[in-house]
């Protein structure tokens, strides 16, 4: 300490050296968090994958042991599955129905503040919450969507999260109207982006609602679209919560996913080096999918 | 000035950073050894050899216990004071559903409890729960009082823990819904076949104002207890018992005398809330029901009239075979005052402290009849027939190995189990399926290492 002050003494800063100190200064609660609580458990659990530890003695190294196991598991390979269907199943309708929605709010629609927070306030409320009232939305017997198709005259009525085929689709369901506001929001705010002028033109061109909106507006998000898209797929892998309320997994293995197998794994069992070997499978599928993103982004995003 | 100051803030802050870090990554590697000051242990003088009573050494534990536990622990402390004044007890508790996640990770963090509750198995696999065996001898505990479930409790040969409390199993029914109906009250000898139809004889009613016969949660236990009853294992290498269990829960779905397993999982139907609602005339569930049946009592939730009586079982078994799980306290090998430690586990789950939990509606590991007679109480309270807890015979719920709850029970029993209730394969597919998830999920990884007896 009387180093750095006999230094700072001697010489001076100059004011770019002291911006760049200040920016640097600024950044270290951040880049400290992210040190202690992610990239040094990241490093950690990759090493974690090559033993078998119950958290207690010492490590046994087993070198790819836990990887090799993880090919002949069910529980493992049913997960990874789930994982993917439920990949699947929500980004794509996800990102739909927020764009559909973002476009038709900044339409200029009337009470546009009261749509936009309904449909954000989702995003915003308790999992538990939203787990007990879609608990009662999908009863099976007694619930408003069941008896509203046993109305419409359908008799094999699903069986939503009882039923081991309808479960994950359920989930799904829940899951898309938690998580449209946010990505909603994100389109809202690209949309205020796109120069006016543009649609003065294209209007003067003769161009109709649809034209526009594919040949100006879509492009123009594109980047947008193409980073929703992106943290779609990551956040979709992430899901937990509304599994761990809602179904535990079940029935049987339907909605078991791998975040909720891992923390099982790690949490119930306490096996931490075969759950961090399951973590590193998780992160490198998601690795191979984002970066094919970024390959296939040059053919269709605009900067 | 200024630049000089967040200079040596952030140099501060760094540092101090770092130390934590080292400090823990230190705790972490040498987490099962006994380097280090205990954190939650003070003592005065050196070692724990000092026999003589002229040192008057003052040891202090934590000792984390389950949250329901604590209250009727902290009344038994006071009499511990009373005799013990050099060892000074303080419990603590963690909620429920993360007792076992928060507890280990705390101790392979560096938290050196000495002594610890909970179930066995969730905590044998660490390796640092110190066999009793030679304290008991060393001692001269009187461990007659536990009977049979001491023996029961080991595990290669070993006694780990000695049970303050278990849970036993009972049917609770509703006095109000037989007298209603017309029906004599369950006898403390009934069959599953009569259970069977002494539910259907008690439903009535449909839509939402149906009565139900019967109550099954949707654990696994509440199907798969007719098994266990006749002696059969959940890690039996033959599970054929439980083919009839799974369809046992099926003819009584299909009877309508009881709630479908689709239904009470989609609605989160909870055996407590049910059966207060005075909806249903049977319920077949554990010993703690009784203390949630007084407390609605005392709030003014529930009018009717209640009694427990055994649960049913199976042809051929003895009436009032039930199951049990007992709940002990254990010792950490790496404690430093292991001769203190064991004394606070002979007193708190010894005859005094036993006559306390019983008083307060515990069935203890520990009983004789001042025992029996404090848990049977003064008689003013419902339920009027509850020396039946004290008279079973009983299996313990699961065998008391890792992994046997978190992996056979709750993973595979549930898993397949509600596959079966959902209607998606039957009970032959399911145990064969058991079957072979048992050996790849279980066995494989500790069969070999664990043994009961």
């Amino acid at each position: 300490m009387f180093k750095k002050k006999e230094q700072s003494q001697r010489k001076p800063l100059t004011i770019k050296q002291r911006n760049r100190l200040n920016g640097y200064l600024f950044l270290l609660p951040n880049i400290i968090g992210f040190l202690v609580f992610i990239l040094v458990p990241v490093i950690a659990s990759f090493g974690m994958g090559f033993v078998e530890w119950n958290g207690f003695g010492s490590p046994k190294f087993i070198g790819l042991d836990n990887y090799a196991k993880l090919m002949q598991d069910d529980n493992f390979k049913i997960s990874f599955i789930n994982s993917i269907v439920f990949m699947v199943l929500t980004v794509p309708l996800t990102l739909f129905i927020a764009l559909v929605v973002a476009v038709w709010l900044n339409a200029g629609i009337k009470f546009l503040k009261v749509f936009r927070t309904a449909i954000f306030l989702p995003y915003v409320t308790s999992t538990i919450a939203i787990a007990v009232v879609w608990q009662l939305i999908f009863n099976p017997s007694k619930g408003p969507v069941n008896m509203f198709l046993h109305n419409l005259g359908i008799e094999n009525l699903p069986g939503w999260f009882a039923s081991s085929s309808w479960a994950l689709i359920a989930v799904s369901i829940v899951y898309i109207w938690n998580s449209v506001g946010y990505y909603m929001v994100l389109y809202l705010a690209g949309l205020q982006g796109v120069p006016e002028h543009l649609y003065e033109a294209a209007e003067i061109d003769g161009a109709g609602i649809y034209r526009k909106f594919f040949s100006i507006t879509l492009p123009s998000l594109s980047p947008i679209i193409f980073f929703t898209l992106i943290i779609g797929v990551i956040n979709s892998f992430k899901i937990f919560d509304l599994i761990y309320v809602l179904t535990q997994g079940g029935p049987g293995r339907s909605t078991q996913v791998l975040v909720y197998t891992i923390y099982n794994t790690a949490f119930k069992q306490f096996n931490y080096g075969y759950a961090s070997a399951m973590s590193y499978v998780l992160f490198i599928l998601i690795l191979i999918i984002t970066l094919i993103q970024f390959r296939g982004q040059k053919k269709w995003v605009n900067y | 000035m200024k630049k000089i100051m967040s200079f040596m803030l952030v140099s501060i802050l760094l540092v101090s950073m770092l130390a934590a870090c080292a400090s823990n990554g230190g705790n972490n590697s040498n987490s099962g050894s006994t380097s280090g000051e205990t954190t939650n242990t003070s003592n005065s003088s050196s070692t724990s050899n000092g026999s003589s009573p002229a040192t008057t050494k003052q040891v202090k534990f934590t000792v984390p216990v389950l949250p329901d536990d604590l209250e009727t622990f902290n009344l038994v402390n006071e009499e511990f004071k009373k005799e013990n004044s050099n060892i000074e007890v303080e419990f603590i508790a963690f909620p429920a559903t993360q007792y076992y996640e928060k507890l280990r990770i705390q101790l392979s963090g560096g938290v050196e409890y000495d002594l610890f509750g909970g179930v066995l198995d969730k905590m044998i696999d660490t390796g640092i729960v110190e066999p009793l065996d030679e304290y008991i001898k060393a001692n001269n505990t009187d461990v007659i009082g536990y009977g049979e479930l001491l023996d029961n409790l080991k595990v290669n040969g070993s006694i780990y823990g000695l049970p303050y409390r278990k849970s036993n199993w009972m049917m609770f029914y509703n006095k109000d819904l037989f007298d209603a109906a017309g029906i004599a009250y369950p006898s403390e000898d009934i069959t599953w076949t009569e259970f069977r139809e002494l539910a259907k004889k008690l439903t009535s009613g449909s839509g939402p104002d149906k009565t139900y016969g019967a109550f099954l949660h949707h654990w696994a236990q509440t199907w798969y207890m007719q098994a266990v009853q006749s002696g059969a294992s959940v890690i039996d290498k033959d599970l054929t018992p439980f083919i009839d269990a799974m369809q046992y829960r099926l003819d009584l779905e299909a009877d309508g005398s009881i709630m479908p397993w689709t239904e009470s999982k989609s609605t989160g139907t909870h055996y407590n809330a049910f059966f207060q609602s005075g909806k249903v005339a049977m319920s077949i569930i554990g010993d703690w029901h009784v203390a949630q049946l007084r407390q609605a009592e005392d709030e003014g939730k529930i009018s009717f009239n209640w009694d427990v009586t055994p649960v049913p079982h199976p042809d051929g078994v003895k009436a009032n075979t039930s199951l049990g799980l007992p709940v002990s306290l254990m010792m950490n090998k790496n404690s430093k005052h292991k001769e203190e430690a064991y004394k606070v586990i002979e007193f708190f789950s010894g005859p005094v402290a036993a006559e306390i939990f019983a008083s307060r509606g515990f069935i203890t590991g520990y009983s004789n009849e001042d025992i029996i007679a404090a848990y049977f109480g003064d008689g003013s309270r419902n339920p009027a027939n509850i020396h039946y807890f004290f008279e079973t015979t009983e299996f313990a719920e699961y065998p008391m190995l890792p992994g046997v709850k978190t992996i056979v029970v709750d993973g595979i029993y549930v898993q397949e189990g509600e596959l079966v209730f959902a209607g998606e394969q039957t009970p032959q597919e399911a145990v064969e399926k058991m079957k072979t998830r048992i050996e790849s999920e279980w066995a494989s990884i500790y069969e070999d290492q664990f043994k009961i007896n």
